[in-house]
């Protein structure tokens, strides 16, 4: 964090950080909905910085140079993933209260649903939670590994490695985050299913990573930093951006349409409970707002991706809508009508500051833009 | 956009065996206040649109309409015969029920759009069929073509000429008509 954030910043920050610190030590006493808060932050922040890992290893994997510029943003977001493991962690303390499965047995007409029970068991749930953070913290850290040592030595060998390991990542990805996203968040209803829930998810990471990207670098533009980043990188982003929030509306129509049409008990009691009229509908319908209608109204135009307050304006919703979108995941199952409470915005604080704090250390672990990357002039060519 | 002359305007093309000497010419024409007609090469050039000053392109306006035409034909064709002309009551579901009418609104608005957007690219660009248009040799394959566009009146050929010699130009034409 060294020099990126001036010192009021860095005031207001531990500020956050301490009501964060009040929110978990408070809720954890105090608050019946202290899991469920915690959950959604932990899986909120996780997400970005996964989406931070996708978004290098996608562009190693297709030999893309135009990001170099701004490579090392999404690889400081990645050093959040090993903070964010612990957090996850220690949802299995709370996962009595959040996972129903933990204590009953399903059963359908008397007939003992085995793989359902199997499947949602205590230490096979710890093993598999394990297992998918081990990948996801050991990948990113060896994809960051190569690229400082490439930077240091210059030898190509780095940049092929990294491609490799940015193949076997995203392969890794896409199996681990569907697992992730059905133990940790879908089984919060044990007896709904959906088998798109893992790609609605990855649809969320992509658009929400995307957008903390874009948001990072103008913010560090700001401050004199990243000077290759010119409008041709903007409008890329701001593409990218229009692009995943049109993505995740075509797999939130996928999904909801699906079981609009089969009607199927165990599947629409799902949307039952998100669209109930105490309250809920006008959160469900704002989560479509937030995460598509909106950016895609606001980045329809080629002109206004170059727009840095305009990108600002359209990144923040976006954040603002995938954590309202991951809210609505969590909470209709608990409470029959939506609330924001103390814990839930210490909880945002806190997190928020945690992972700025993590962020600018992992930026400042080596030099801002790589130097001996072969595709730095690519990417300097194009920032002018 | 294609240019069938009444003999107001002279084109000069030169042909360039790489992208870089097609950039730095169509930049220096544009320095020495030459018109530039328009760039014709093998794949997308990085920073030509900067280099030879196109204008934004009104295909984006096209592809907007025949999106939005596609979008309302999808929901009133839909709308029209499952609620009105032939109502039938599909899985106990309400005759007019939105969330069905997505998906055929959605693949018909990316249909119109592609649609339009080609046919409107090619009638623009007269790559339709019967069209008298000459094409450019080798402009598909490796040769890089940049035209230059001067009125009648103060033609003047070795302005032209000398850009293009100057970065490397293996063959130059004139002609009043492209």
């Amino acid at each position: 964090m060294n020099g990126f954030l001036k010192q009021n910043e860095k005031n207001i920050l531990y500020a956050m950080a301490a009501i964060g610190v009040a929110g978990i030590v408070g809720g954890f006493l105090l608050s019946p909905r202290f899991w469920q808060s915690f959950l959604h932050n932990s899986y909120f922040f996780m997400t970005i910085a996964l989406g931070g890992a996708v978004f290098v290893a996608v562009n190693h994997v297709a030999n893309a140079g135009w990001h170099t510029t701004f490579r090392r943003v999404p690889e400081a977001m990645t050093t959040y993933i090993w903070v964010g493991a612990i957090t996850i962690l220690a949802i299995y303390l709370g996962k009595e209260t959040l996972y129903e499965w933990t204590y009953t047995s399903y059963s359908h007409h008397g007939h003992e649903l085995t793989f359902k029970n199997t499947y949602l068991d205590s230490a096979f749930f710890l093993i598999r939670m394990l297992v998918i953070l081990a990948c996801w913290c050991g990948l990113t850290f060896l994809l960051r590994r190569e690229s400082f040592k490439q930077d240091a030595t210059g030898d190509i060998v780095h940049t092929s490695r990294s491609k490799t390991w940015s193949a076997l990542f995203l392969v890794v990805f896409g199996i681990t985050f569907t697992f992730a996203s059905f133990d940790w968040i879908m089984s919060i209803e044990p007896m709904f299913f959906s088998t798109i829930y893992g790609f609605y998810h990855i649809a969320g990471v992509l658009l929400s990573g995307t957008a903390a990207i874009t948001l990072l670098t103008i913010l560090l533009k700001r401050r004199g930093y990243l000077e290759g980043v010119g409008d041709k990188q903007m409008h890329a982003l701001g593409k990218l951006v229009l692009g995943f929030a049109t993505f995740w509306a075509y797999i939130w129509v996928c999904q909801y349409l699906l079981i609009y049409y089969a009607n199927i008990p165990e599947e629409t009691i799902h949307y039952v409970k998100r669209t109930s009229p105490n309250g809920w509908w006008q959160v469900f319908i704002l989560a479509l707002f937030l995460n598509w209608i909106v950016p895609f109204l606001m980045l329809l135009r080629k002109k206004v991706k170059m727009y840095e307050n305009w990108m600002l304006a359209a990144c923040g919703i976006v954040l603002i809508g995938h954590w309202v979108d991951i809210y609505i995941q969590i909470f209709p199952t608990f409470y029959p009508t939506p609330m924001i409470g103390f814990v839930d915005i210490a909880l945002l604080l806190g997190f928020s500051a945690l992972f700025i704090f993590v962020f600018t250390k992992g930026l400042s672990a080596d030099a801002l833009v790589p130097r001996n990357d072969p595709y730095l002039s690519e990417a300097e060519w194009q920032g002018h | 956009m294609r240019s069938t002359n009444t003999a107001h305007e002279r084109f000069t093309a030169a042909y360039f065996d790489n992208e870089d000497d097609l950039v730095a010419s169509a930049a220096e024409a544009r320095l020495r206040g030459l018109e530039i007609y328009d760039a014709f090469t093998p794949f997308p050039v990085h920073g030509l649109d900067d280099a030879v000053g196109i204008k934004p392109s009104r295909l984006t306006w096209v592809a907007f309409c025949g999106g939005l035409l596609g979008l309302l034909t999808a929901i009133g064709l839909q709308v029209w015969t499952s609620a009105y002309a032939w109502a039938l009551n599909i899985g106990g579901k309400p005759f007019n029920s939105v969330p069905l009418w997505v998906p055929v609104a959605f693949e018909l608005t990316v249909l119109f759009a592609g649609l339009s957007a080609i046919g409107a690219l090619f009638i623009i660009s007269g790559l339709h069929p019967f069209s008298k248009r000459k094409s450019l040799e080798g402009v598909n394959d490796g040769n890089f073509v940049l035209v230059l566009k001067q009125p009648d009146g103060s033609y003047d050929s070795d302005r032209a000429r000398s850009i293009f010699n100057e970065n490397g130009a293996f063959r130059i034409e004139e002609g009043l008509e492209f």
